[in-house]
């Protein structure tokens, strides 16, 4: 049999519906407290240090973290839950976002105890916020071909460099960067020599230059660092292994829901502007939409499952992946089709939201075009 | 959720593959394959997940589901689904015992049924109930063929007593979830042969699948081909946990819309892929791609299932969408 990906079952334990309803009830208090205004793509631009901290007071953050660290050792797949509940319903949660979903995990797995207990219980708490340094302004696909450098020195490293896209650098602490630690040339291959950092944005050395999207938002940033000297003890997992350690938080990084629900509440608020009684034809792309995307998060629930089991489905992530963000893609080009402008304030910003922030959808986090190469790969034609 | 037994699957895939040959798969054109039929009907394969009070075999709809989606991948050429998964559905549901043959479902005056010129039972369903009659008690009118050569026909109804059953609406959406099965076995079959074609044909010296334009539409293929396999499952899970008529009609639309949707998709793509050779009857994609084509018509198109699933949701509004969207699949309690 040549197709090789595999999605198993897919429920989820009846076990989460106990956490599904208490932040659900949360997110309906806040919403009609006027806390937030439901917005698309709010887990990458919805900064919000104030919401993020009251998410950490209800215990909604770090619930698979170790009781140590301040986190609760949940399931995954309770985490799957509440994570889902806070895109669907459009809260601003990006303040928190990389830090919760994989800065944290990685200094759990990779950080030594010192960085862990000064780091974690912050991000936990909603208080300590990360970004990633990874992009450079000649290193996008092709991440192996980084050229920021570390150079050991007494008591730690000096790092120097320029990273860009760097997403919520301007009001983020910390981001964690990967660098070479080892020249290319004397690497063995070019995968080799890169090691993983937490560099403090704040630290001397470290400029922070604004780089505005389209719609003239403040998002992206280059980072550029001149000589910043960061202490040995937040140096990630080993030394030369930086790859490795980066590979091995995709199949987190890129199946999650936010892969599928950038756009859903635009999705729920073009079913309302369209009335209780539309066309059939209305009704019929509406419905491909739901149908799609309640087939997606099936998978995306297969894939939780099997991350959650102890499995690497770094394939079966990519895919979904690609699937969910031409979806998160599709829904505003529907929505534009069949409702006309001004009909409602509240759809009028969702889809300028949606539509002005599509062509990140398909880029960030790994193009679709190299998510088909690695399924490709698996399917055995690479 | 629930696991089928892996050896079921084992003995369905390996009575499939001895006898769904291509040659005989297109020799069985115009009406059914007698051996493969005789083959599941003695191995009670072709009653799986149908009471056994009924004369059925036993098991889920898992089970049946299963099976369904090994015939659509296999291109079997018998009406097994107008048994398993909808006119023996309907016997269940209204206390019949099965008649003995294989079978076709008329729903309703004046439709289609599916595999009526060579079925020797009917299951008929009317808004005044349901009963099962010989073929000596229909006459068989304007007749046809689907794209892949499975026949069918108007029928009338001439003598039937009746009982109290499944809806036409209930029957025509079983009907459709036994189309999204074979649609999801069939999808996945073609996105296979296509990855197998790109490591055997070679151009300009190498395997055509190191072009990396070909990589990309695999991997498409592959997408819509699970996506398309888990609106099926979201549809036989939703329903093996006893879903209410509405709930039944939603899962079923989506999983028809979705299984259909991807057909427009993969065939192009699979055909592209295969070149002049895939587009000949002497390659075995084109037995896939033409029930792809016919089986998204059937039990109803995309766009009927889409718009009554569409029309469902937006009386509910939008605050019910996320409710909705959560609901499936069922959580397991374990
Ligand atoms: C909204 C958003 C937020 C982001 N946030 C961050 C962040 O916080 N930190 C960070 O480090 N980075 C971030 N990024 C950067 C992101 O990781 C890169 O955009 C991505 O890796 C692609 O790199 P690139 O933009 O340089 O495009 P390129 O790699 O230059 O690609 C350009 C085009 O060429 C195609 N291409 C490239 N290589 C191949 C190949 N081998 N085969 C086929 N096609 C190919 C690509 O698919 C794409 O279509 C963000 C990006 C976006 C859009």
């Amino acid at each position: 049999m040549a197709n090789r990906l595999v999605f198993p079952d897919a429920a989820l334990p009846a076990s989460t519906e106990a956490i599904r309803t208490r932040v659900r009830a949360f997110l309906e208090a806040e919403l009609a407290n006027g806390t937030f205004t439901p917005r698309a793509d709010t887990w990458l631009s919805g900064h919000d240090p104030s919401f993020s901290r009251k998410l950490g007071a209800e215990g909604f953050l770090g619930l698979t973290y170790p009781k140590q660290y301040g986190g609760q050792e949940r399931s995954a797949l309770d985490r799957f839950v509440v994570v889902e509940e806070l895109l669907a319903y459009g809260a601003p949660i990006a303040a928190h976002w990389i830090a919760e979903r994989q800065s944290g995990p990685t200094i759990i797995k990779h950080g030594n105890d010192a960085l862990r207990e000064e780091l974690v219980p912050g991000i936990v708490r909603g208080e300590t916020y990360f970004s990633i340094g990874m992009s450079e302004p000649d290193s996008g696909s092709d991440l192996a071909s980084i050229r920021s450098t570390a150079r050991r020195v007494d008591g730690g490293w000096v790092i120097n460099g320029t990273k860009v896209w760097t997403s919520q650098a301007h009001n983020n602490q910390y981001f964690i960067v990967l660098v070479r630690s080892t020249p290319a040339a004397e690497a063995n291959g070019r995968h080799n020599g890169m090691s993983q950092f937490v560099l403090d944005l704040r630290s001397p050395g470290v400029q922070i230059r604004p780089i505005r999207l389209l719609s003239g938002h403040h998002h992206f940033n280059e980072v550029v660092m001149t000589d910043v000297f960061v202490p040995e003890y937040m140096m990630l997992g080993v030394e030369g292994n930086g790859w490795a350690q980066v590979i091995g938080e995709l199949a987190y990084e890129r199946s999650g829901p936010e892969r599928i629900l950038s756009t859903y509440p635009l999705l729920a608020a073009l079913v309302d502007a369209v009335g209780p009684t539309p066309s059939s034809e209305a009704s019929a792309e509406i419905a491909t939409l739901f149908g799609r995307m309640t087939a997606l998060r099936r998978l995306c629930i297969s894939v939780a499952l099997s991350l959650d089991a102890g499995r690497s489905p770094v394939t079966e992530a990519a895919l979904v992946k690609d699937l969910g963000t031409q979806l998160e893609g599709e829904i505003p080009e529907v929505a534009r089709r069949l409702v006309p402008p001004g009909v409602s304030e509240r759809f009028d910003q969702l889809l300028g939201d949606s539509i002005l922030s599509a062509p990140g959808f398909t880029l960030r986090g790994g193009t679709n075009e190299i998510l088909r190469g690695i399924v490709a790969r698996e399917l055995g034609v690479r | 959720m629930s696991t089928v037994d892996p050896l079921l699957i084992e003995t369905i895939e390996s009575m499939f593959g001895d006898l769904c040959e291509p040659e005989k798969v297109g020799a069985a054109e115009g009406g059914l394959d007698a051996v493969l039929w005789n083959a599941l009907t003695e191995s009670g394969m072709s009653t799986v997940g149908l009471a056994e009070s009924i004369g059925g075999s036993g098991g889920t709809l898992h089970d049946a589901a299963a099976i369904a989606k090994a015939a659509g991948r296999h291109c079997a050429p018998v009406p097994l689904t107008e048994l398993s998964i909808v006119g023996g559905w309907v016997c269940e549901q209204a206390g019949l015992q099965l008649p003995e043959g294989p079978m076709a479902v008329v729903i309703g005056e004046g439709a289609r049924t599916y595999w009526a010129p060579v079925a020797t039972a009917f299951v008929v369903v009317t808004d005044a109930g349901v009963a099962v009659v010989s073929s000596a008690d229909v006459i068989l009118g304007e007749s046809g063929r689907n794209y892949a050569g499975e026949p069918w026909a108007k029928v009338t109804v001439s003598a039937a007593s009746l009982v109290a059953g499944p809806s036409v609406a209930a029957v025509h959406g079983r009907g459709a979830l036994a189309r999204s099965l074979l649609m999801a076995g069939a999808l996945s079959h073609a996105a296979d042969l296509s990855v197998q074609y790109c490591n055997e044909r070679e151009q300009f010296g190498k395997p055509i699948g190191k072009f990396q334009v070909l990589q990309q539409y695999l991997s498409q293929m592959a997408g819509e081909a699970a996506a398309a396999q888990a609106a099926a499952d979201n549809a036989v899970d939703v329903l093996a946990a006893g879903a209410d008529q509405d709930e039944a009609m939603r899962v079923v639309a989506a999983a028809k819309t979705v299984t259909g949707r991807a057909v427009g998709i993969i065939n192009k793509l699979a055909h592209q892929i295969h070149g002049a050779i895939g587009y000949t009857d002497e390659h075995r994609l084109q037995y896939t791609t033409r029930r792809l084509w016919s089986w998204r018509d059937e039990h109803g198109a995309e766009a009927e299932w889409a718009a009554a699933l569409g029309a469902s949701l937006a009386a509910a509004g939008g605050r019910a969408l996320w409710p909705a969207i959560t609901k499936w699949p069922p959580a397991a309690v374990r």
